[in-house]
C-alpha cells in the first residue's frame, strides 16, 4: 500500500507532465509553422526536405503582400492611438465618477470582444455601407477601435485601481485644477499601462481578420491576405508570413513588458531604500 | 461634489459616443435590416417577415443550429476537462514565479495569428500529415482527422485552451490554502478534497472558462471551415455564405440575431450557475 | 485667545444617512497649534477634509480670514494638507514633488527649483533632491510631504495623522521638528490625531471630538486636570469617576454621601441642591496609598493589578460598592517603597482638592 505522500508525489509529477503536454499542444502549431517556413517542400509534411528561404523571398516580393503590410501598419497605429485615448477616458470615468447607468456604460465598453467576429463583421458591413464607408480603409480602422478599446480600457483600469485616491486630492490641494491633475498626475501615473495598451491594441488590430475581411473590400490587411491564401491551395507563404508577424508581435510585447518590468525594478529598489538610517520604512507610506 | 457632473462629460462622451455609434448602432441595425428586402442585389428598406420565415422554416438552418450547438458544447466540455489538470498543477504545485512564467507563455498564442495556427494544424491532421506519420511508426494505420468534427474540435481547443487555462489557474490560485489543509486535517484524502472542496470553490472560474470556450467556438468560422471541412455548415459558415454570395444580408442578419440571442441566454444561464446559488 | 484665522460656524456633514459631523463650531487663532483628537469615526478627519475643501459641509460655513469658503473647490483654496498616506507623487523626483504646488501657481522652473531646494535643505533633505521618492525611508518621505505643503508659504497647514505610520522613536523626533517648525514659521497648524501623546505634547489647544461633536476644547493642561464630562474623563483615562448625593454644602467643599461613605469634593461653581445626585472625579495622581488614611477622603481597597508606563505606575484598586476600579498613579520609586503586592488590602486617601465635579471650573 502506497503512502499518501507517495501518491501526492506521483500526482504532482503527473500534473507537471500533463502541463508540459498542454504547452506542447499550444506551442506545436506555432513551432511547426516556423519549421515549415524554412522547409524546401511545398507540402507541409514529414520528413523535411531541406532548408530554404525561398518562401520568405517570394512572400516579401509579392506586391499584394507588401501592400497588405503597409496597410496593416497604417491601420494599426491610428487604431492603437485612438483605442488607448478612448480606453483611458472610459477607464478614468469608471474609476473616478459615480453616475446613473454606470454598469450599462461598462457593459457597452467591454462587450465587443465577446460578440462573434462574423456578426460584428456583418453588422459593420451593413451599417458602414449605409454611410458609404464600407470597403474603405476607414471601415477597418473604425471596427478595430471598437474591438481594441476594451483591451485598452481593462489594462488602464487595472493600473488606476493601484492609485492611492489621495494622490489626486493632493494635487487639487496644491492648486492643480482637475484638468491639470489629469495631465500632471493621473497620466504620468498610468504611463506604463498606456504604453502597454498602445502595443496590445496595435497587436489586436494587426491580427484581426474576420471583421476586416467583411468591411475592407479590396483594401486587404495582412491577416485578410492570409485568409485569401488559406482559401486557395496549400501555400507555404502562410508559414512565412505567420512567422514574420509572430516574431514582430513578440518583439513588440517584449518591449511592452520591458516597460512594465522597468517599473517593477524601480519599485523593488524602493523596497530596500538606499538610506536605512532614516528609520523604519513604512508600508503605509507609498506602497504603490 | 456638485461639480463632478460637469467635469465628467469631456471624458465620458468620447468613448460613449464612439461605442454607441460604431458598436451598438451596427448591432441594432442588423436587427432592422432583418426586416428589409433585397431587390436586384440591392438592400431596400421594408417591413417584411419573409427573411425570418425563409431562414426559420428551413431544416438546413436548424441542422446548422444543432451542429453549432453540439460543437460549441463539445468544445466547452473538452477544453474545460483538458485544462483543469494543468490549471490545478499550476495553481497548487509550483512556485509563484513559475506560475507567472507559465501564464506568460499562455499569453503567447494571443500574438500569433489564429489563421496561421489553423493552417499549421492542417499539416498535423492531414491523412499523410505529421500525426499519422508518427502513428505509423508504432504501427497504426492512417486515421482520418482533417475535415471532420474532430478537426473542428482541435481548432476550437487551440483557440480557447490558453484563455480557459488562464481563467482556471487564476481561480484556483485564489483558493485559501488553509481550506485545503483543513480538509486534509479532517481526514479527506487528495481525491475527496479535490471533489468536495476544490471543485465547489473553483466553480465560478470553471463555469466562466467553459462559457468563454463556448462563446469562442460558437462564433468561430475558421476551424469548422479549414479543419472541419465546412460540411455540415455551422451558423458562422451560414452567415458568410449568405452574405458573400447573393448579397442576402437580411437573411444573414436573421442568423446573426439568433446567434446573439443564444449567446445571451447561455451566458445568463452560465452566470446563474456560477454565482447564483451562493446565497 | 489670539485673533481668529479660521472660523468653523455650525458645520454639519452628512453622508447619506450617516452624520459624520454635527453642528460644530470653533475657531482657530493666528499662529496656533491646534490638535483635533478623537477615536476613529469621530469626525475629525471629515472636519479636516472640509477645511481643505475635499468635502463640502452639508450645513454651516467655514471662513478663512473672514471669507466664506462655501462652494470653493479644493484647487482654489490655500490650505495645504499633509496626508496620512503622504500622497507623494511616485513618478516625480523629490525636488519635483516639492515644487508641484509652485508649478501649479505658474512659478518659473528656476525659481521653483530654488525655493524647493531651500526647503529641502531646511529639512535636511538637500542631498536627496534628485532621488525618486520611492527610494526614501519613511521619515524622509514624511519630511518631503512637509516641504511640499510648506513651500508655498501658507497661513495654515493641515495635517492628517502624519506620524501614525512611524515607529515610536521616529515619531518623537518628528514631533519635536513639527513643534519647532510651527514656532519658527508662526503659521497655524491644524493637526488631526488619535494619539493623546502627540496632541498633548505639541498642541496649544486640543479639540476632543466624539461621534461628530466637540466634547471639549482647551489647553492640554486644562483638559488633563479638568475634563468637561464623563466622555473626556474616560477618554483621557487619568481619573476615576464616582457618584454620590449632596449632603452638606460648604464654602470650599461639598460633602456627598457615596456607596463607600462620605466624601468631600471641591466646590468649584457647583450649584446642586441638597440631596441631588452628582458625578465627580478623583485625579489618579493625587491619591495616596498606605496603611492609614492620610487625607480626609479615604477608602479601604484591595490592590488588584498594576502596569508600568515609563517611570510611573498605575495601580488598580477594587473598592467595595464601586463598579469601576479606583485608579492610582504613583512614581515608580514611591511604589517600590510601599512594598505592596497584588491582593493586599490598602487604604487610599485624597484631599478634597483632588476631587472635582464635571464642568465645575470656570
Amino acid at each position: 500500500m502506497m503512502s499518501g505522500n507517495g501518491m501526492l508525489k506521483i500526482g504532482r509529477w503527473f500534473g507537471w507532465a500533463y502541463t508540459g503536454y498542454t504547452f506542447l499542444f499550444i506551442l506545436a502549431p506555432i513551432a511547426a509553422s516556423l519549421v515549415f517556413s524554412f522547409n524546401a517542400d511545398r507540402f507541409p509534411s514529414l520528413p523535411l526536405k531541406g532548408f530554404t528561404t525561398d518562401w520568405y523571398g517570394g512572400t516579401f516580393t509579392d506586391p499584394l503582400v507588401i501592400e497588405a503590410f503597409q496597410r496593416s501598419v497604417m491601420v494599426s497605429i491610428p487604431v492603437a492611438l485612438l483605442s488607448t485615448i478612448l480606453g483611458f477616458c472610459a477607464a478614468y470615468c469608471d474609476f473616478r465618477f459615480e453616475f446613473r447607468g454606470k454598469s450599462l456604460f461598462g457593459l457597452l465598453m467591454l462587450l465587443p470582444p465577446t460578440i462573434p467576429a462574423v456578426i460584428m463583421g456583418l453588422g459593420m458591413l451593413s451599417y458602414l455601407s449605409r454611410i458609404n464607408l464600407a470597403g474603405e480603409v476607414w471601415a477597418v480602422l473604425i471596427s478595430h477601435v471598437v474591438i481594441a478599446l476594451p483591451f485598452a480600457m481593462a489594462m488602464i483600469r487595472l493600473r488606476l485601481a493601484q492609485m492611492d485616491a489621495a494622490l489626486e486630492e493632493a494635487s487639487w490641494n496644491l492648486r492643480a485644477s482637475p484638468a491639470q491633475t489629469l495631465w500632471h498626475v493621473v497620466l504620468p501615473f498610468c504611463k506604463q499601462s498606456l504604453v502597454a495598451a498602445f502595443l496590445i491594441t496595435a497587436a489586436v488590430s494587426f491580427d484581426e481578420f474576420a471583421v476586416a475581411w467583411f468591411v475592407s473590400g479590396l483594401n486587404e490587411t495582412v491577416p485578410v491576405r492570409v485568409l485569401v491564401f488559406l482559401q486557395g491551395q496549400v501555400s507555404p507563404v502562410i508559414n512565412a508570413i505567420g512567422t514574420a508577424v509572430f516574431t514582430s508581435s513578440i518583439l513588440l510585447v517584449a518591449i511592452g513588458m520591458g516597460f512594465s518590468g522597468m517599473g517593477k525594478a524601480k519599485r523593488a529598489a524602493a523596497d530596500s531604500p538606499a538610506q536605512p538610517a532614516g528609520g523604519a520604512v513604512t508600508n503605509n507610506g507609498l506602497s504603490l | 461634489m456638485s461639480n463632478t457632473s460637469r467635469r465628467r462629460w469631456p471624458l465620458l462622451l468620447p468613448p460613449l459616443l464612439w461605442q454607441l455609434t460604431f458598436f451598438l448602432l451596427p448591432l441594432l441595425f442588423l436587427f432592422v435590416i432583418s426586416f428589409w428586402s433585397v431587390v436586384n442585389f440591392r438592400l431596400e428598406p421594408d417591413m417584411t417577415l419573409k427573411n425570418w420565415d425563409f431562414m426559420l422554416s428551413r431544416s438546413s438552418f436548424w441542422s446548422a443550429y444543432g451542429h453549432t450547438w453540439a460543437l460549441a458544447l463539445g468544445a466547452a466540455a473538452v477544453t474545460t476537462a483538458c485544462s483543469f489538470p494543468a490549471a490545478c498543477s499550476l495553481a497548487f504545485t509550483v512556485s509563484e514565479r513559475t506560475r507567472k512564467l507559465a501564464l506568460m507563455f499562455l499569453v503567447v498564442p494571443f500574438f500569433t495569428s489564429y489563421l496561421v495556427r489553423v493552417y499549421s494544424w492542417q499539416a498535423f491532421l492531414a491523412d499523410n500529415g505529421i500525426v499519422n506519420a508518427l502513428l505509423s511508426v508504432v504501427g497504426i494505420d492512417g486515421l482520418p482527422m482533417l475535415n471532420s468534427d474532430f478537426g473542428s474540435l482541435v481548432g476550437y481547443v487551440t483557440l480557447a485552451l490558453p484563455l480557459v487555462t488562464l481563467v482556471q489557474t487564476m481561480g484556483l490560485a485564489q483558493i485559501d490554502r488553509n481550506l485545503i489543509e483543513a480538509a486534509h486535517n479532517l481526514r479527506a484524502g487528495p481525491v475527496r478534497t479535490l471533489f468536495e472542496v476544490i471543485m465547489p470553490l473553483a466553480k465560478p472560474s470553471l463555469v466562466v472558462g467553459a462559457l468563454f470556450a463556448f462563446i469562442l467556438a460558437f462564433g468561430d468560422f475558421v476551424a469548422p471551415t479549414y479543419l472541419g471541412g465546412g460540411a455540415p455548415p455551422t451558423l458562422s459558415n451560414l452567415i458568410i455564405d449568405t452574405t458573400k454570395s447573393g448579397q442576402q444580408w437580411p437573411r444573414a442578419a436573421v442568423v446573426a440575431i439568433v446567434m446573439i440571442l443564444t449567446l445571451v441566454l447561455t451566458s445568463l444561464a452560465a452566470v446563474r450557475l456560477a454565482y447564483g446559488r451562493r446565497k | 485667545m489670539t485673533q481668529a484665522l479660521v472660523e468653523i460656524d455650525r458645520v454639519s456633514k452628512r453622508f447619506g444617512d450617516y452624520t459624520a459631523v454635527t453642528e460644530t463650531s470653533f475657531s482657530i487663532g493666528q499662529g496656533e497649534f491646534l490638535a483635533i483628537m478623537g477615536s476613529s469615526g469621530c469626525g475629525k478627519t471629515t472636519m479636516l477634509r472640509m477645511l481643505a475643501g475635499l468635502e463640502e459641509p452639508s450645513a454651516g460655513e467655514i471662513r478663512l480670514e473672514g471669507c466664506s469658503q462655501k462652494g470653493l473647490p479644493p484647487w482654489r483654496r490655500e490650505l495645504p494638507l499633509v496626508w496620512q498616506s503622504l500622497a507623494l507623487f511616485p513618478f516625480l523626483s523629490v525636488l519635483d514633488n516639492v515644487g508641484f504646488g509652485l508649478k501649479m501657481r505658474g512659478v518659473a522652473k528656476a525659481e521653483r527649483d530654488r525655493r524647493s531646494l531651500a526647503w529641502l535643505h531646511k529639512l535636511e533633505l538637500g542631498e536627496f533632491a534628485s532621488r525618486n521618492v520611492m527610494q526614501l525611508s519613511g521619515g524622509q518621505r514624511q519630511r518631503v510631504a512637509l516641504a511640499r505643503a510648506l513651500v508655498t508659504e501658507p497661513k495654515v497647514l493641515l495635517l492628517d495623522e502624519p506620524l501614525s505610520a512611524l515607529d515610536a522613536h521616529l515619531s518623537v523626533r518628528m514631533q519635536a521638528l513639527l513643534r519647532s517648525l510651527q514656532r519658527e514659521l508662526g503659521i497655524t497648524f491644524v493637526y488631526v490625531t488619535h494619539s493623546q501623546t502627540e496632541a498633548f505634547s505639541m498642541a496649544d489647544r486640543v479639540v476632543i471630538m466624539s461621534r461628530g461633536k466637540v466634547e471639549q476644547i482647551g489647553s492640554p493642561q486644562a483638559i488633563y486636570r479638568h475634563p468637561a464630562n464623563r466622555f473626556v474623563a474616560e477618554f483621557i483615562g487619568n481619573v476615576t469617576i464616582l457618584r454620590g448625593s449632596v449632603a452638606e454644602a460648604g464654602d470650599q467643599a461639598i460633602r456627598l454621601n457615596t456607596a463607600t461613605g462620605g466624601m468631600s469634593v471641591s466646590r468649584g461653581n457647583f450649584a446642586g441642591a441638597h440631596g441631588a445626585q452628582a458625578d465627580f472625579y478623583v485625579n489618579a495622581d493625587q491619591i495616596a496609598i498606605g496603611d492609614e488614611p492620610r487625607h480626609e477622603n479615604h477608602v479601604r481597597a484591595r490592590f488588584l493589578s498594576h502596569k508600568f508606563i515609563g517611570n510611573m505606575v498605575t495601580l488598580f484598586l477594587e473598592v467595595p460598592g464601586i463598579d469601576d476600579d479606583l485608579k492610582v498613579i504613583l512614581p515608580e520609586r514611591t511604589y517600590d517603597c510601599l512594598g505592596v503586592q497584588p491582593g493586599d488590602s490598602v487604604v487610599a486617601s485624597w484631599p478634597a482638592a483632588a476631587a472635582h465635579f464635571f464642568g465645575g471650573t470656570a
